[in-house]
């Protein structure tokens, strides 16, 4: 297992902060092993976490889009709501939740490359 | 599960213990901050990570485990009740198994690694050449500096070094 960003982004204010993960699991209301499965990326990240941690080390605009990235890239689930997709829209994403565990990173990279070109043109 | 590893003595650990207390910048003179370390500890160590468990996802009579993935990745694995007790209430034997955990990696990264493919019981390998040995020499030394203890009493070094009766007395036999 290895960090996800998230985790490194809050073991990096910790240390800074000269905190420890059960300070983090206060804050935060929770338990140690909770706030752990998080940064270990067996859990998501509570949506309510985001502006506690940014109140908390007052982070600046720079470092609240980092906090968010490291959010987003550290994702263990990620839902889709289909109830007014279109049928092909419907289609594509179910193909894609079919064929996701055995995505190779060429396809994946062909994929990205592909969704940017869509949202560029 | 005790490992084969290349050999070192008693006084070769007591500098590898000198060598951590400079990379870590801690102090010799008062308890080391075991629980603070975890985060410096895995960043200055690179691949190597903790997770704070429930206290079921660990075998009942197994505190702490490092685990090694294939991709030379560690995983300090610690039981909540542990991690609870050696920050709250600094309680030296939990104190003893994190950083135990944290000499095995220490030991590992310094190229005490695995000699043999097969693992032995505890006890059955010459200390100097036993990973679990090595492990555990460390962590005394670096929970009870040498110097700083070997003229303490018993009692002084538990009170001094938040570290338990037995660990205490382990140190004034070396």
């Amino acid at each position: 297992m290895s960090y996800t960003r998230f985790g490194e982004f809050m073991r990096i204010e910790r240390i800074k902060n000269h905190e420890v993960m059960a300070n983090t699991a206060e804050l935060l209301s929770v338990s140690v092993p909770f706030v752990s499965a998080v940064e270990n990326g067996k859990k998501n990240v509570p949506d309510e976490w985001f502006d506690i941690l940014v109140k908390h080390y007052n982070l600046n605009e720079g470092e609240r889009n980092e906090l968010a990235q490291a959010i987003e890239e550290s994702k263990t689930q990620i839902k889709f709501n289909l109830s007014n997709a279109k049928e092909f829209q419907r289609r594509v994403a179910i193909q894609f939740q079919r064929s996701f565990n055995d995505l190779d990173e060429e396809t994946a990279n062909a994929l990205i490359e592909l969704f940017n070109k869509k949202v560029d043109s | 599960m005790d490992y084969f590893t290349k050999p070192i003595s008693r006084i070769g650990i007591r500098e590898i213990a000198d060598a951590f207390f400079d990379l870590f910048d801690i102090s010799r003179q008062n308890s080391i901050p075991v629980v603070d370390l975890l985060d410096p500890f895995c960043k200055k160590m690179g691949n190597v990570t903790y997770d704070i468990v429930e206290d079921n996802e660990l075998d009942h009579n197994v505190p702490a485990v490092t685990e090694l993935d294939n991709d030379g990745n560690f995983t300090i694995k610690i039981k909540a009740c542990v991690y609870n007790g050696a920050y709250y209430n600094q309680t030296g034997g939990y104190r003893n198994h994190i950083m135990h955990e944290m000499c095995h990696v220490f030991m590992y990264k310094l190229g005490y690694t695995p000699r043999l493919e097969r693992s032995f019981s505890n006890n059955t390998i010459e200390a100097m050449y036993s990973a679990e040995w090595q492990a555990k020499a460390l962590c005394g030394e670096i929970m009870m500096p040498y110097e700083e203890t070997k003229n303490m009493s018993v009692d002084e070094i538990c009170k001094r070094y938040n570290v338990s009766l037995l660990s205490a007395q382990q140190r004034k036999r070396y």
